[in-house]
């Protein structure tokens, strides 16, 4: 499977009359933006903002970041199973809107939602302080349940993003990159000595607002599967969590994963890169087995020699971590897993929930449980009222002179397990 | 005879779950005590010959961090159940571990925590397919 993915840098975004991208700024309408957004029933009012590198300004509490992707030839489209069909994806051509992320907000669980500081010290921990930032700001209509308002401002999120990429629909790439992945026997003849070696993602998938989709499927209901992967590339997979800020999977990181296009940077040079394993993270310790015994059981049919394993969220998905790294192990294939760590404000503590012995190669993505004190900021987008709830944040966290002190946790994609973040031990 | 439990101190569980499963194929006990106390309450039943079936950690939230856990048990079985020993153990070392300030939670904070506690179990019902 081949995929061309063009890029085209989004260089500001300004409102506008009209919606459009010319020479590399993209306008939007709010009225056209608002049109999008209120087709979801759920949705009482949307309003929107810009973020740009370098300002005062605090996000609060992000719910989901996407970058803007639309399909310029083959099969499918973006976002299957919820704005495009169900056709596969990930070849063809695709162009991606960089320098750019379209951000949702609003207050779905008081505690579970994250923070973009644009600058200042929290700007460091965060990938998306680096992007021009769509604001998208969503009030629900009454008594709306909460996975009702979740449900309602992911696909608010995924429709403007949908809608701002067609803008660029027409537009020439300024560079193309090229992915391609061989079917089994043909990547087997061509590579015959280079080490066999695939991506075991771990998803969230515990429940409601704890949840990732597969083309339009509920995570947690799958059995562990193989995708090419490009396919995520085209957003085949994406975010419906809630959960802790740091890291959690938002669906730009899905778009965007570095693990992937790490490992197909040494396709054909260090290494055959296989194939995309994803599986999921339940609670139940059943699923918990199944899971990662269909996992051990496919990267053993693969013919593999190594995987990554990559987890998402932390405490009993260190379970599932374990298990997929013990079981894969035990089938003659090396591990390497990548998580974050829960080691306590010192560091002192246990990272992980679980371990083991065969789990000999770990790559860490930094401390959650880490302080740091974010300077009071000129201007929040969403709302401050939530600061003190999030996890990682505390009734202490506000100080007398507007700043807050927290643990990285709250700050959105600050460990991220697939490496998507700027934290390094380089 | 084998006798699925759910051990919980979310005060809202009971109710909510007796109405979303009228037909639920497992007891509810609610216990008055802090998360801590509840895994420790769940490593008493353990050492009694429970084997724990759902994992006594969130996804995502620290231990403690939520006032609330519940947690699934099948009770009666003889003998000691060493895997559920060994979770139920590193899950206390786990929540052990944590700094946590002492707090007043705002009643709406208070149901999200009871909303998620309540999310995962029903999780976890919906796949073992007890209703």
């Amino acid at each position: 499977m081949k995929l061309e993915l063009g890029k085209l840098t989004i260089r500001d975004i300004r409102f506008s009359e009209e919606s459009k991208i010319s020479e590399g700024i993209l306008y939007v309408s709010k009225e056209d933006l608002r049109r999008v957004a209120l087709t979801e029933e759920k949705i009482k009012s949307a309003d929107f903002d810009i973020a740009r590198p370098g300002e005062s300004v605090r996000i609060t509490p992000v719910k989901d970041v996407v970058e803007p992707r639309v399909k310029t030839e083959g099969p499918g489209g973006i976002f299957p199973g919820f704005i495009a069909g169900v056709d596969t994806v990930g070849s063809g051509k695709t162009l991606a809107l960089k320098g750019m992320a379209v951000v949702t907000t609003g207050p779905i669980v008081n505690f579970q939602e994250g923070v973009i500081d644009m600058s200042g010290p929290g700007a460091d921990y965060t990938p998306f302080s680096k992007l021009l930032n769509l604001c998208v700001i969503c009030e629900p209509v009454d008594n709306c349940e909460k996975h009702q308002y979740e449900s309602a401002l992911r696909m608010a999120g995924l429709k403007i993003a949908s809608f701002v990429a067609g803008l660029g629909k027409d537009i020439a790439p300024e560079e193309t990159e090229t992915f391609e992945t061989p079917d089994l026997l043909t990547g087997m003849k061509a590579f015959p000595e280079l080490p066999r070696v695939a991506y075991v993602q771990m998803l969230q998938s515990q429940g409601l607002l704890h949840d990732t989709y597969v083309y339009g499927v509920d995570a947690k209901k799958i059995l562990p599967t193989v995708l090419y992967p490009t396919e995520s590339m085209d957003g085949a997979i994406l975010s419906g969590n809630c959960v802790s800020a740091c890291d959690k999977n938002p669906t730009y990181i899905h778009e965007n994963n570095p693990i992937v296009e790490d490992l197909f940077k040494q396709h054909g040079k260090t290494i055959n890169f296989v194939a995309h394993v994803i599986t999921n993270e339940n609670v139940f310790l059943a699923d918990k087995e199944r899971s990662s015994n269909q996992t051990a059981k496919l990267c053993k049919m693969l013919g593999l020699d190594a995987v990554i394993i990559s987890e998402e969220g932390f405490g009993n998905p260190d379970t599932d971590l374990i298990m997929n790294c013990k079981k894969i192990e035990a089938e003659g294939i090396k591990t390497v897993i990548v998580t974050d760590e829960y080691a306590g404000r010192d560091g002192k503590s246990q990272s992980l929930a679980d371990a083991d012995k065969a789990a000999d190669a770990l790559v860490t993505a930094g401390n959650a449980n880490q302080l740091v004190r974010l300077p009071k900021l000129d201007k929040v987008i969403g709302t401050m009222d939530y600061i003190s709830k999030i996890a990682g944040s505390s009734d202490k966290a506000l100080q007398s002179d507007g700043s807050i002190e927290v643990e990285i946790q709250v700050i959105t994609g600050a460990t991220s397990e697939v490496g998507f973040h700027t934290l390094s031990a380089r | 005879m084998k006798e699925l439990t759910i051990l919980t101190n979310n005060p809202s569980l009971k109710e909510s779950l007796t109405q979303k499963y009228p037909y639920l194929r497992c007891g509810i006990e609610y216990r008055d005590v802090n998360f801590l106390k509840l895994l420790e309450l769940v490593r008493d039943e353990v050492h009694k010959g429970a084997r724990i079936l759902t994992h006594p950690l969130d996804g995502s939230v620290k231990p403690m961090e939520t006032p609330y856990k519940s947690i699934l048990v099948e009770k009666s079985d003889p003998g000691l159940d060493l895997n559920s020993l060994d979770l139920i153990e590193n899950a206390i070392m786990s929540c052990r571990k944590f700094h946590f300030d002492e707090r007043e939670l705002q009643p709406r904070v208070i149901k999200d925590f009871q909303i998620i506690d309540r999310t995962l179990m029903e999780s976890a019902i919906d796949t073992s397919g007890l209703y």
